[in-house]
């Protein structure tokens, strides 16, 4: 037969020789191929260097890919977060470019509400007229993005909003640690800090787990500081993970650290314990402070915490024995990241005891580790896009909040009055994780315009008008991610596979189209590798380089010990006492404040707590089938309840209850355990997705943020995602 | 007309062709051949690659009727307009939403299942992911003859389109044996990718490409056992 009559109505056709080459091939059975396949190790193996994706840490890897699939990932050594080890989320996650459940194409919602495929050219064409005649009309202060910063995307994200003119750039933070953050700005000027975990004699841990929320950097100091020596303690409602590298549980009343920080400093101060010199060397305001503490009293405290005083007062001496090389640990989201009404304040109290231990910078106290950035790159080939004018909505309302993450759902919830018209989403599940989903829901689909970008079709994208489906991050390169350590390092997320999905575009590029179809494209007219290229050079390496190493250090800023940091705050100095705050009307100095929900003390309710489980992130890991296995051979989508309560309640371990208030009512098993505090009901946060998109996923256990209402924290806008209760009944009881 | 028009065919029917591709398609001619290749291969003892004789010519006695749902003849016998089934298309061959069905034999395939046919089950979730055994092994195959895939199969080696085309292409080259193996080792994902087209709802359209897999899998039940039990096809 002809060549032209073999391929003429072929699509695997048809270069000229096609013909003789099909009749002189030999045709390989699948089970001959399969044998060959298994025999002969299946093709070349190529590598590159990657960060993982599964949380934000970003720990890097090593990728091996064998004949075009990823076969392995293997921590990178010299990854100052992985130390060579990854855990169960980062080898899991990585089946997320093969998946099913991935987003191919991008879509549009019809008007019976149901997403169907259209083309890039479509998409961009009604996104980019649409936003446009936002601005026209309203202003681009109209607009915002929300986005779970990763290295691309946080960069191209604002660049593009920028570029329209909205200063309107959010992140996840109002439910992660923005309040944290924000609380401790106003003490020391930073929003962050890191314990010397491995090198103190005793650290104290705020609903912070290491071992359940994992760094793998952070749980070996732990480990080493444990077998050190290092008096271990873990303040938390729940005894986690943590405890087989700590010495004691303090099983505190949930939303009560602040006052248990107010009784240990009153005992310090008190007594006299504290770093006299360094306070008054290094301080404003410790005076006021210290009057309010005078009435702080541990017995005090014990009422409110339900930790007996003379804990209290141990805790606190041990801590001054143990100073400089102690300290309270910063957390993250735990107890006061986002949770309570009184977060951001219970934040100050943290940095605000760690001043009198005089332990910042000391060798195993509290350290501002140094890190590096690029710099100002070559305006001619990186144009500066000009500064937005305002400021980010959601600032005025709450003065505290961190302007660089911002109050997303207060700007979501603006969706319903009109004053936010169009809202982008990145890599962000805030319809299912910031705040209330069903309130949420309701703001997203109230805008002119939403546009999600993501590789599965998350709760936000099921909200959104349009989805364009993102590469996973082992499809693409990104710019180069900045870390600070005790060595500040510089690592790279290479392209590690080809990408999966032809119709999927990886983050820089979809961004820079879309500055494009909004008519800002002028702003985007470099390719990611030569941004990274030259971010690269501005710090004296190359992106070639890079790629070689996956990681590379500055070992000329190492931290030094005994260095007074610069204090950024408006005195200079750490500030027990803060005009801000008082300006925000709240205390100049931290005092007790309640949590703005109380339980009933009426037997049957119970405060319900989140928290993190060492095999998941979030919502964001809950489809991956090895990760989710794990979750139901374990039971792990249980929730938890103390022992007494429950007997009293008539419900036993293994029990299946209705957990119910008055937004939301969901069934459950329940493990029944000593581990948690009577008046807590923990319910891990990784489950319930309501996303039927997400097969794995899909209605597996309860969704805490379900329970909880939309509300947001005074001056702070964290979202105080433990601010509710709900009651327990066994069912069929 | 040769066998390859049924699989040609039914190849384009699940690919993203443009308009007026599908009127030629499904418009005159081309698809009376189509219909009328279909039911001589789906006829009793005929033989896939096997040239028509007058003795084949008698056999052609039954009509698709006897082989497929009367909804079904009546869908093939009417197929939908472009517009039509670019909208099916773009609600269910495309990834990531509840009624996703894309005709990738992949996702129908259990990880390490090999060539063992898939057991079918309702489940709302795909059993498999993508580039799995099957991808690598059509994309090997591929290569190995000298062909190279279309960018908009490249993440799918094993759609359905490409699947039937090969099959199309080794008929035409003459390769009837190889053909009849191919056949008969790769549709065992059919029944599974068939029960998910019946799961949707939109099922006017459903019942013509539920036809299309039937006729399909007609094929493949008449040549599969010969092939399994290694007899030579034509010693019937
Ligand atoms: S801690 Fe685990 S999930 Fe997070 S980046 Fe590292 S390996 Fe990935």
């Amino acid at each position: 037969m002809s060549e032209h009559a073999i391929t003429r109505r072929s699509f695997l056709a048809g270069s000229a020789g096609v013909a003789a080459a099909i009749a002189g091939s030999e045709f390989l059975s699948f089970g001959s191929w399969q044998q060959a396949y298994a025999e002969e190790a299946a093709g070349p193996t190529t590598t590159a260097h990657s960060l993982c994706n599964a949380c934000s840490t970003k720990c890097g890897f090593t990728a091996y890919v064998v004949d075009g699939k990823l076969d392995k990932i293997i921590g990178d050594a010299s990854h100052p977060y992985c130390e060579g080890t990854l855990c169960a989320r980062g080898y899991g996650y990585a089946d997320i470019a093969y998946s099913a459940d991935r987003l191919t194409d991008p879509l549009k919602k019809n008007e019976s509400g149901q997403f169907q495929a259209i083309s890039w050219e479509q998409a961009y064409a009604e996104i980019g007229e649409k936003v446009q005649s936002i601005i026209k009309e309203s202003g681009p202060e109209t607009l915002a993005i929300v986005q779970d910063p990763r290295p691309s995307g946080k960069y191209y994200s604002q660049r593009f909003m920028n570029a329209l003119g909205s200063p309107n750039v959010y992140t996840h933070g109002v439910a992660c640690n923005m309040s944290k953050n924000s609380g401790f700005a106003q003490v020391i000027g930073a929003s962050d800090y890191t314990s010397d975990v491995e090198n103190s004699k005793m650290t104290m841990f705020i609903g912070r787990s290491y071992a359940d929320a994992i760094r793998p950097s952070a749980l070996h100091a732990l480990e080493k500081a444990h077998e050190a020596g290092a008096y271990i303690v873990l303040v938390d409602p729940r005894l986690n993970n943590s405890i087989a590298f700590a010495d004691e549980w303090v099983p505190i009343n949930p939303g009560t650290d602040l006052a248990f920080i107010l009784g240990m400093a009153h005992v310090l101060v008190s007594k006299g314990l504290y770093d006299k010199d360094y306070v008054a060397a290094n301080s404003v305001g410790f005076d006021e402070w210290a009057s309010y503490l005078q009435n702080c009293t541990p017995e005090w405290a014990q009422e409110i915490t339900g930790i007996d005083a003379n804990t209290i007062e141990r805790l606190a001496t041990m801590f001054a024995e143990a100073a400089p090389a102690a300290s309270i640990e910063p957390s993250w989201r735990g107890a006061f990241g986002c949770s309570y009404d009184n977060s951001g304040e219970t934040a100050r109290a943290v940095c605000a005891f760690n001043t009198l231990l005089g332990c910042w910078n000391q060798k195993g106290g509290a350290l501002f580790l140094p890190s590096v950035s690029a710099s100002k790159l070559d305006a001619g080939t990186f144009p500066s896009v000009p500064k937005p004018e305002g400021t980010i909505v959601g600032a005025k309302e709450y003065p505290l909040s961190q302007s660089g993450m911002g109050v997303s759902v207060f700007a979501a919830n603006l969706a319903t009055t009109g004053m936010v018209r169009g809202m982008f989403f990145y890599n962000s599940n805030m319809v299912a994780g910031y705040s209330n989903p069903e309130h949420l829901k309701e703001c997203v689909e109230a805008l002119d315009l939403s546009v999600a970008i993501d590789v599965q079709m998350s709760e936000t994208c099921m909200a959104c008008q349009y989805v364009l489906p993102d590469t996973s991050y082992l499809e693409r390169l990104e710019l180069p991610e900045f870390v600070s350590a005790k060595t500040p390092v510089v690592t790279l997320r290479d392209k590690v596979i080809e990408k999966v999905h032809p119709n999927t575009r990886p983050v820089d590029q979809i961004f820079s189209e879309l500055a494009e179809a909004c008519g800002v494209g002028e702003y985007f007219t470099f390719s990611v590798e030569e941004l990274a290229d030259a971010q690269l050079a501005s710090v004296g390496l190359s992106l070639d380089a890079l790629r070689q190493k996956g990681t590379a250090a500055f070992p000329e800023k190492t931290f030094e010990y005994g260095k007074t940091p610069e204090w950024k705050t408006p005195t200079g100095k750490i500030q027990f006492a803060s005009d801000a705050c008082e300006k925000a009307g709240l205390p100049r100095v931290p005092q007790w404040r309640e949590p703005a929900v109380s339980v009933p003390d009426d037997g049957a309710s119970f405060r319900l707590i989140g928290g993190k489980q060492a095999i998941h992130s979030h919502t964001q890991t809950a489809n991956i089938e090895a990760l989710m296995d794990i979750t139901k051979q374990y039971g792990l989508d249980r929730v938890w309840m103390n022992a007494n309560r429950a007997a009293e309640l008539g419900i036993a371990d293994g029990d299946t209850v209705l957990v119910s208030n008055d937004l939301f009512s969901g069934q459950a098993q329940v493990k029944v355990t000593e581990r948690i505090n009577p008046e807590a009901l923990y319910l891990p946060s990784h489950y319930g997705c309501s996303s039927p998109q997400q097969k794995t996923a899909y209605n597996v256990g309860l969704r805490q943020m379900d329970f909880v209402p939309y509300r947001l924290e005074e001056g702070y806008g964290g979202a105080c995602t433990q601010e509710t209760f709900v009651t327990v009944k066994k069912v069929g009881a | 007309m040769g066998d390859e028009i049924v699989f040609s065919t039914v190849s384009k029917c699940f690919a993203p062709i443009d308009r007026d591709a599908w009127n030629a398609l499904t418009q005159g001619v081309a698809w009376a051949d189509f219909l009328d290749a279909s039911r001589r291969l789906l006829q009793r003892g005929a033989k896939l690659g096997e040239d028509e004789s007058p003795a084949s010519r008698v056999r052609l006695s039954c009509p698709l009727q006897d082989f497929l749902s009367v909804g079904e003849v009546n869908a093939l016998f009417a197929p939908p307009s472009w517009e039509d089934v670019r909208s099916f298309a773009a609600l269910h061959f495309t990834g990531g939403l509840p009624a996703s069905a894309p005709p990738i034999e992949s996702l129908y395939r259990l990880p390490g299942d090999g060539a063992e046919p898939f057991a079918p089950h309702g489940e709302s979730r795909l059993p498999g992911s993508y580039y799995g055994e099957s991808a690598r092994y059509m994309r090997d195959l591929v290569r190995r003859m000298g062909m190279s895939l279309p960018p908009a199969f490249a993440d799918c080696p094993d759609h359905l389109s490409i699947e039937l085309d090969l099959l199309a292409v080794l008929l035409r080259s003459g390769m009837t044996h190889q053909a009849r193996e191919f056949l008969s080792e790769r549709f065992a994902w059919l029944p599974a990718f068939r029960l998910r087209l019946l799961g949707l709802e939109d099922q006017a359209h459903v019942r013509f490409y539920v036809g299309l897999v039937d006729v399909l899998l007609g094929v493949w039940l008449q040549h599969a056992a010969d092939a399994a039990s290694k007899r030579p096809f034509n010693d019937v």
